[in-house]
């Protein structure tokens, strides 16, 4: 292959045989999905949408993309790709920290695994070879003895992505976690990996940055959108931003004043406590250091310590699992919410599904659908049911379904808080209407980070939109989620896009793979992966009627200052928005798919 | 009379407090109030209001809620106990 910042080798791993193959990368495959993402939603299509998520024919990739482990800013981050035991969609899953970078370094842009090994292994990845080795020893294990022990063996320069009990379990919201605290966390990644018997990922790589083909407009370009992110006027501007200083948490605050925190699964839009587990509060209490990833001036990991009952040290008190754990269940306990935040990590499950899950069964109690008595905020509690879901012990092993499942177990699945049976994260949409139509259109179920629409109607990026209008948020959801298509398949983080736009991102991928790209160019490959992705669902049996929200959303207004009254227009933006993607009902028409040219 | 609540790195620039408590005349606009905060509270020149006297990009001020960027901007008229809520640049994810 003739592109720079590609390895140009892929491991294809059968895990039933133990063996290993490898191949180029196919340049046409490259130019037309880039990486990460997007060239692994291609390996998952390929695939085909027929198999089992939890069965042996299921594609595991993680992948990488061309500006991976170089020195583009924000370019520590990895995509896991595979067909989802939660949602049965195809899913990517993505964290940051070092292990991207060492596999670009090893030499790989993607891992390949297929069918299941007849005992549990690890993957061994080095110097452009991997092995599988026994994991006896570690399975059952929790992710952070996992990595201990992996990291003593293999040394220095070595990041571990494993799973814990959660994925060897089949807990459906099983997430693989990387160096301890990155998670993987969305859509089962880790019950995929569970049932093929796979631990872990063991890369070790010293540095290694890859040239750009065009050196000198690298430079510039890099220039150019280092100094966006430098700026100090933009929320990741280092230790004067939002996001550097407080980390993903200076959301909570903002949130609930516009009236866009749900609070006991959602029944309410604002969170009476919300300043006691919102970013401030956390620097001004447990935080103890900022921990950053791969090329990352920014920093936005958040390291904190507590002591007493709840002692934990842990570095990810993110705004997503302290909204699931906390004003969600009706908890304002910040040290209880990091021990359980740490929990989730260690067993090797998604945080955000978690805390939904016991939101829901919160409500279920209260509405006595079930027996149990789970009390709004009962930490002790709380945890106690993290290890029954983590152990699939008692009523853990309905909860381990997932919140829609298990909704549904209990009797009523309006509790759930779901689309396509992935839970709604941290932004209630009747106070920020454009993540209504972003859950609802979500190729991976209820998902913020496909479109994130808070960038325009909270910061004002690409520009401001008022959070309570739906017309325009159809659009700006398709702009939203073609763009961020791209960028998870550079892989860059997405905060990125609050000081980077598709001019800044094209300039660097025109300078390290040689390809000449405009912003434009760009957008197009967005359009395309979102449509594959859409096209891999509607033959997986997502058709018309399967973008939708739950009827809490669209029925119950809102009581809370900011956007009391409001509910979500989904129907209108739902309009919209298929008008602009040129889908009928939700499905992807032939006449799209050969104008993409992905047929 | 109403509360002005400030966030994040603002809280700094005001002496580290949460809250300020402004007085305000009927008639009185988010204008006036901010310009009352900041004549206050100076660390926060600059900060709020840029030196036309108009928000700072991506500074974002509520009242009761809602964005003055959808109201009418710093001439929005203000009521008795109004709670103002202002915060610099934040996003997350």
């Amino acid at each position: 292959m003739n592109l720079g910042g590609y390895a140009d080798r892929l491991a294809r791993v059968d895990l039933t045989s133990g063996r290993v193959a490898y191949e180029h990368i196919n340049e046409d495959d490259a130019r037309k999905y880039v990486g990460a993402r997007g060239l692994g939603v291609k390996y998952v299509f390929d695939n085909g949408p027929a198999v089992d998520p939890l069965g042996p024919d299921n594609l595991l990739c993680f992948m990488n993309g061309p500006l991976t482990g170089t020195d583009v800013t924000m370019s520590g981050r990895m995509a896991i790709v595979t067909k989802s035991p939660l949602t049965g969609t195809v899913t990517d899953s993505h964290h940051g920290g070092w292990s991207a970078a060492r596999l670009r370094w090893a030499g790989f842009d993607g891992l390949l695994f297929k069918g299941r090994a007849p005992k549990p292994v690890y993957a061994f990845v080095h110097d452009g070879q991997v092995e599988l080795r026994d994991a006896a020893d570690l399975w059952g294990k929790g992710v952070h003895e996992t990595v201990k022990t992996l990291i003593a063996r293999h040394g220095d320069d070595t990041s571990v992505i494993a799973i814990g009990p959660a994925g060897e379990q089949g807990v459906r919201y099983g997430s693989f976690i990387n160096e301890n605290d990155r998670a993987s966390g969305r859509g089962g990644t880790g019950a995929v990996a569970g049932s093929k018997q796979l631990k872990a990922i063991v890369i070790t790589a010293k540095k290694a940055i890859p040239k750009a083909k065009d050196k000198d407009a690298f430079k510039t370009a890099h220039q150019r959108a280092l100094a966006v992110i430098m700026d100090e006027a933009t929320v990741t501007s280092p230790r004067k931003g939002g996001l550097s200083v407080y980390g993903t948490n200076v959301l909570m605050n903002v949130t609930n004043t516009i009236g866009a925190l749900g609070a006991k699964n959602s029944q309410q839009t604002t969170f009476a406590a919300a300043e006691q587990i919102a970013g401030e509060k956390i620097k001004e209490t447990i935080l103890v250091h900022d921990p950053t990833c791969h090329a990352c001036p920014v920093a936005c990991k958040k390291e904190v310590e507590t002591h007493g009952k709840y002692a934990v040290h842990m570095e990810s008190f993110e705004y997503e699992p302290a909204w699931s754990l906390g004003a969600n269940c009706g908890n304002d306990d910040r040290d209880a919410i990091a021990f359980m935040i740490d929990l989730c990590n260690d067993y090797g499950m998604d945080a955000i599904e978690h805390g939904q899950v016991l939101g829901m069964s919160m409500e279920a109690s209260e509405k006595e659908l079930i027996k149990e008595r789970i009390d709004w905020g009962d930490t002790d509690r709380m945890i106690e049911l993290t290890h029954m879901v983590g152990r699939r012990e008692g009523i853990g092993s309905t909860l381990g379904e997932g919140v829609q499942r298990a909704a549904e177990a209990f009797g009523d699945g309006n509790l759930a808080m779901a689309v396509k049976g992935q839970s709604t994260p941290a932004y209630d949409p009747r106070g920020l209407k454009g993540m209504g139509i972003a859950y609802a259109t979500s190729n991976r179920g209820a998902c913020h980070l496909r479109a994130y629409t808070p960038a325009s109607e909270l910061l004002g990026v690409p520009e401001k939109t008022d959070p309570l209008a739906w017309e325009g948020k159809g659009r700006l959801t398709k702009l939203l989620q073609d763009l961020h298509a791209v960028s998870d398949s550079f892989d860059l983080c997405k905060f990125s896009a609050f000081a980077e736009g598709p001019e800044e991102y094209a300039a660097q991928y025109a300078a390290v793979t040689g390809v000449p790209t405009t912003g434009e160019d760009l957008l197009r490959i967005g359009e395309r992966i979102y449509n594959l992705e859409r096209y891999y669902n509607n033959l997986a049996g997502f058709r018309e009627g399967s973008d939708y929200l739950p009827k809490r959303f669209l029925e119950e207004p809102s009581t809370a200052k900011g956007s009391e009254g409001h509910v979500c227009e989904l129907d209108l933006m739902l309009r919209e928005y298929y008008e602009a993607r040129g889908w009928q009902d939700g499905v992807v028409p032939e006449s799209k798919l050969k104008e993409l040219a992905i047929v | 009379m109403g509360i002005v609540r400030l966030y994040a790195a603002l809280r700094a620039r005001a002496d580290g407090e949460r809250e300020v408590e402004i007085v305000w005349s009927p008639g009185a606009t988010v204008g006036d109030a901010i310009r009352d905060l900041i004549a206050r509270k100076p660390g926060l020149a600059g900060h709020i209001l840029d030196a036309r006297g108009q928000v700072v990009p991506y500074v974002a001020v509520f009242i009761e809620g809602r964005d003055i960027r959808h109201l009418d901007g710093l001439r929005t008229a203000l009521a008795a106990g109004d709670e103002i809520a202002i915060f610099p640049p934040v996003a997350g994810g």
